[in-house]
C-alpha cells in the first residue's frame, strides 16, 4: 500500500497508544475473574463492588465512632468528610461506582441472560 | 503454572478455558491499551473507553468455555469490541467534546513543526469523526491496531475487496482534510 507523505503523520498519529489506564480501570478488571465465577450470584461486579463500598463504609463508621442518631448533634457530613480523608475517598469512589453502574447498565443484562442460561 | 511472554493469545485463552485464570490478566495486560485506545479513537470519550474495554473483557471471560480457535484471537477480540461499538453509535446520543490531553493519555511518535501536538490531536479526533462508522473502524483496525485489511474485513463482517476500496476512499479523505489543515 502507498504511503504519501501526508498519510504518515497521521498514521503516526494514529498508532499511538494509552500509557496507562486508570487504577479505577484496573481494579474493576481484577473483579471480572472472580465475579464470572460466583455463577449462583446473580450480581454484577459493580454490584459486587457497590455490596463491598457499603460493607466498607459500615465498618468505617462503627470504626471512627461516628454517631448515626439523627439529632441536632450529629456532627454534618461536610464536616465529616472535611475531617476523614478516608471517607472522602470512599465518597469518591462511590460516585465512580455510580457511573460504572449506569454504563455498564446494558452489560449487566447480557451477563445476567449468560448467568441465567447455565445449566 | 508460569506463563511466558512468547505463549501466543490464542493458547492463552485456551489456557483460560482450561480455567487457568492467569492467563485472563495476561491476556488482558497485553490487549488493554489497544482496546482503550481503539474506543477512544472512535467515540473521543476517554472513561467510556475504559468502560466499553472493560464490557469486552467481561464479555470474553464469559464466553471463555465456547472458545474456540478459528480465528487469530485479535479478530475475534475486535468483533466483540465492534459489536459494543455498533450498540454505542445506534445510541447517538449527542455527547460533549472531551478537552484533549495527549501528553497525559498517550505515547505520539509524531513529528510535526507547524502545529502542536494538541493541535494535531484535536484535529485527528474531529477528521476521524467526520468518517463514517464502517470507514472509521478499518482505518483505526489498520492503522492503530497492525490488522491487514482483510483481518480488518473479517471484523466487520465485509469482504476483502469492500475494506479495500473503503479504506483508500478513508485514506484520501484523511489526507485531502490534512493537506488543507496544513496550509490553513
Amino acid at each position: 500500500m502507498n504511503k504519501d507523505n501526508d498519510f504518515r503523520q497521521i498514521e503516526a498519529l494514529l498508532s499511538g497508544r494509552i500509557k496507562q489506564p486508570s487504577p479505577r480501570f484496573e481494579e474493576a478488571l481484577r473483579q471480572i475473574p472472580a465475579q464470572g465465577n460466583s455463577s449462583k450470584q446473580v450480581t454484577s461486579w459493580t454490584g459486587f463492588l457497590k455490596i463491598a463500598g457499603i460493607a466498607a463504609a459500615v465498618s468505617l463508621i462503627v470504626w471512627t465512632g461516628v454517631d448515626l442518631n439523627l439529632s441536632s448533634e450529629v456532627p454534618s457530613a461536610e464536616t465529616i468528610l472535611q475531617s476523614d480523608p478516608d471517607l472522602l475517598t470512599l465518597f469518591s469512589l462511590s460516585n465512580d461506582l455510580d457511573m460504572a453502574d449506569t454504563l455498564l447498565s446494558e452489560d449487566n443484562l447480557l451477563a445476567l441472560d449468560y448467568l441465567t442460561s447455565m445449566p | 503454572m508460569v506463563l511466558e511472554e512468547e505463549v501466543t493469545d490464542e493458547a492463552l485463552m485456551l489456557e483460560l478455558t482450561n480455567g487457568n485464570e492467569q492467563a485472563f490478566s495476561q491476556l488482558f495486560t497485553r490487549w488493554k491499551a489497544p482496546l482503550i485506545s481503539y474506543f477512544y479513537r472512535s467515540t473521543n470519550d476517554y472513561h467510556r473507553s475504559e468502560d466499553m474495554a472493560l464490557i469486552v473483557a467481561s464479555r470474553v471471560y464469559a464466553a471463555r468455555n465456547s472458545y474456540k480457535v478459528v480465528s487469530k484471537f485479535s479478530t475475534w477480540l475486535f468483533r466483540i469490541a465492534q459489536n459494543l461499538l455498533r450498540d454505542e453509535y445506534r445510541k447517538a446520543k449527542k455527547k460533549k467534546e472531551e478537552v484533549f490531553h495527549p501528553e497525559l493519555h498517550y505515547e505520539i511518535p509524531v513529528q510535526t513543526n507547524a502545529h502542536s501536538l494538541s493541535d494535531m490531536e484535536e484535529w485527528l479526533a474531529h477528521a476521524i469523526a467526520e468518517l463514517k462508522p464502517q470507514e472509521r473502524s478499518l482505518v483505526l483496525l489498520v492503522y492503530q491496531q497492525d490488522f491487514t485489511p482483510s483481518e480488518a474485513a473479517e471484523v466487520l463482517n465485509i469482504k476483502p475487496n469492500h475494506a479495500r476500496v473503503l479504506l483508500h476512499k478513508a485514506r484520501s479523505y484523511l489526507s485531502e482534510k490534512f493537506k488543507n489543515h496544513e496550509q490553513g
